[in-house]
């Protein structure tokens, strides 16, 4: 398959179950809450050693307490993890802001406990309201106070979506990788959890050293063309991965088909994606069937 | 509330004595009785065992409109469709000595056309009582869900505990147009309470938790031993000297609770027009951890 004389390989992203939350972050202005939201999802690129994934889904404009806020995508491996990670995050990132305020802005059927927790900051002065079924906290700060909801939603999602842009120069390969991260921006229920949302330090699998999980993804390397197998056509001197997290496969792949839609330009030799030979994921998003 | 199904009870003639309305003007124990069983329904008169019928004409009504006026679509938006499944008792008359109406209600919708007595809603766990008049004291007395509009003025412990008892409304929410009487509140534990009039003294003493809402004056020694709970008033009431001045402040959760009366289609605009807050916490008589938000209006 060509898409503007783009080929796209006849293969499929291998991506997993996870756990996802979604939090509205609120402040005074528009800048605060992004402020905030970018700290509270920041270290968070990969679950291998940030313990979750996140970024910010996108401006939100009817916010339960009527202020700007940014709504923020949390993956994790598992709904106990995930509940830690809110923990230390809203905890560490979001209550220690100025002016900030986090509410749940996922219905599911699985909540996680962040604010019934958080709530012992108050030192016995926190309060709650409990308002049209849902409870907040009400936690004294030095600003005033830091509501945050007592539970937040949890639902089954679908993490490491992806594709890869091999392309003949670094400069074509980045302006493809941007166009495609450009293109999936601002839509409903991904997020791209790397820097930009690109990701240079595609991994595999393993490593020849036994405690280290994975790897450098060594058959992508240029530099390593020659010294190893390589996944590389003549020509290709720079890759890219895009990775996309999603709180269905629908949405990611909805995603990936935008964002290969607007990579595919000329100095991408190739659209290609990583698997794992099937054997660790629960999904297999196959590009030609995305694309078709 | 096109083509429903309900139930119109009109009073006869002016009742000399209370009737106790007690259990039996269910909306849902009614609706699937024939007027012939309705009018036979027991009701206490004074120290007599009567019926419905010998107060009230019976009407099963099957009408385009409930004639609720336009300018009441906060209670169209109240209306849940499973109390409107359950079904609609309206009732119409001087009903101020009706006592114990919605008693003990866990579902459905109960229309006052005029006054309604003592014990109004007392108990209620759920479903919405709309009275187009006044309503005399203990409205809401217990209430631990469902809504209670009253669009007159209500008499003194509403919302509250019946003496001896350790918490008064433990949730759902109740609206008054009108002004309240003493003791609005009194015991408090969970829930709403809107007063959009004037309330009268002690409103929201013992209070333990819960959210009072007074659009307009409230009277002498509010919050009187509360331990919890918040009373957000219009107007500076004559403080006790058990409360101390926090702050000025506006509270996230106040646009929150905006919000949610606002869906609702309830107006409590004050709560959201840029307003900061007074911030007192009290009774240190007490516990200390209730607070009294006062307006500042400049």
């Amino acid at each position: 398959m060509f898409i503007n004389d783009v080929e796209i390989e006849d293969t499929y992203a291998e991506a997993f179950r996870m756990y996802a939350a979604r939090l509205v972050i609120t402040s005074d202005t528009e800048a605060w809450a992004l402020t905030t939201a970018r700290v509270a999802v920041g270290f968070s690129t990969s679950v291998i050693g940030c313990g979750c994934e996140a970024g910010i889904e996108g401006i939100v404009g009817d916010t339960p307490d009527g202020r700007p806020g940014v709504s923020c995508l949390f993956f994790a491996v598992s709904r106990e993890e995930l509940e830690k990670q809110l923990l230390r995050r809203v905890g560490q990132g979001v209550m220690t802001a100025p002016m900030s305020a986090c509410f749940n802005g996922l219905e599911a059927e699985k909540h996680c406990k962040i604010g019934g927790k958080l709530r012992f900051f108050g030192d016995g002065y926190q309060i709650s309201k409990l308002i049209n079924q849902r409870r907040f906290w009400r936690i004294p700060v030095m600003d005033g106070e830091f509501v945050v909801e007592e539970t937040f939603g949890v639902q089954q999602a679908v993490g490491g979506g992806n594709f890869i842009l091999l392309g003949e120069n670094t400069a074509v390969t980045l302006k493809a990788a941007e166009a495609a991260v450009e293109a999936i921006s601002g839509m409903n229920g991904v997020i791209l959890p790397f820097p930009g949302g690109i990701v240079r330090s595609g991994s595999k699998v393993g490593s020849k050293y036994k405690f280290l999980p994975a790897s450098s993804n060594t058959a992508y390397c240029p530099t390593l063309r020659g010294q190893t197998s390589s996944a590389l056509p003549p020509g290709v001197n720079s890759v890219l991965e895009i990775v996309i997290n999603g709180l269905d496969v629908e949405k990611v792949e909805t995603a990936m088909q935008k964002g290969i839609a607007a990579a595919a330009m000329p100095g991408v030799m190739k659209i290609t994606a990583g698997n794992y030979g099937g054997n660790l994921g629960k999904y297999k998003l196959y590009l030609h069937k995305i694309m078709g | 509330m096109n083509g429903l199904n309900r139930i119109v009870l009109t009073l006869k003639e002016k009742l000399a004595v209370p009737l106790e309305a007690g259990e039996s003007l269910q909306p849902s124990l009614l609706n699937g009785l024939s007027t012939a069983q309705i009018s036979a329904m027991p009701v206490l008169y004074g120290r007599q065992d009567r019926q419905i019928g010998d107060f009230f004409e019976v009407e099963r009504k099957q009408e385009p409109t409930c004639d609720l006026p336009s300018a009441n679509s906060f209670v169209d938006a109240s209306f849940q469709d499973e109390d409107l499944a359950a079904g609609i008792l309206e009732l119409s008359g001087d009903l101020g000595k009706v006592k114990g109406l919605g008693l003990k209600m866990q579902k459905g919708i109960i229309i006052v056309n005029g006054d309604a007595g003592m014990h109004l809603g007392a108990f209620m766990s759920g479903g919405c009582i709309i009275v187009r008049g006044n309503s005399a004291s203990w409205t809401g007395a217990h209430l631990s869900g469902g809504t209670i509009f009253i669009l007159g003025n209500v008499g003194h412990f509403t919302g509250s505990a019946y003496w001896g008892c350790k918490a008064g409304m433990t949730g759902g929410m109740i609206v008054v147009h009108g002004s309240a009487g003493d003791m609005t509140a009194r015991l408090m534990r969970r829930g709403i309470l809107i007063i959009r009039g004037n309330a009268g003294d002690f409103t929201g003493s013992e209070m333990i938790a819960g959210t009072v809402i007074v659009e307009k004056e409230t009277g002498r020694r509010a919050g009187a031993q509360m331990k919890r709970g918040t009373l957000i008033l219009s107007t500076p009431p004559e403080l006790l000297p058990t409360f101390r001045y926090n702050c000025l402040i506006r509270p996230t959760f106040m646009h929150i609770l905006w919000r949610s009366l606002h869906d609702r289609r309830i107006e409590a605009g004050f709560l959201y027009d840029n307003s900061l807050f007074l911030r007192y916490s009290g009774d240190t008589a007490v516990c200390g951890k209730g607070e009294i938000f006062i307006r500042c209006k400049e």
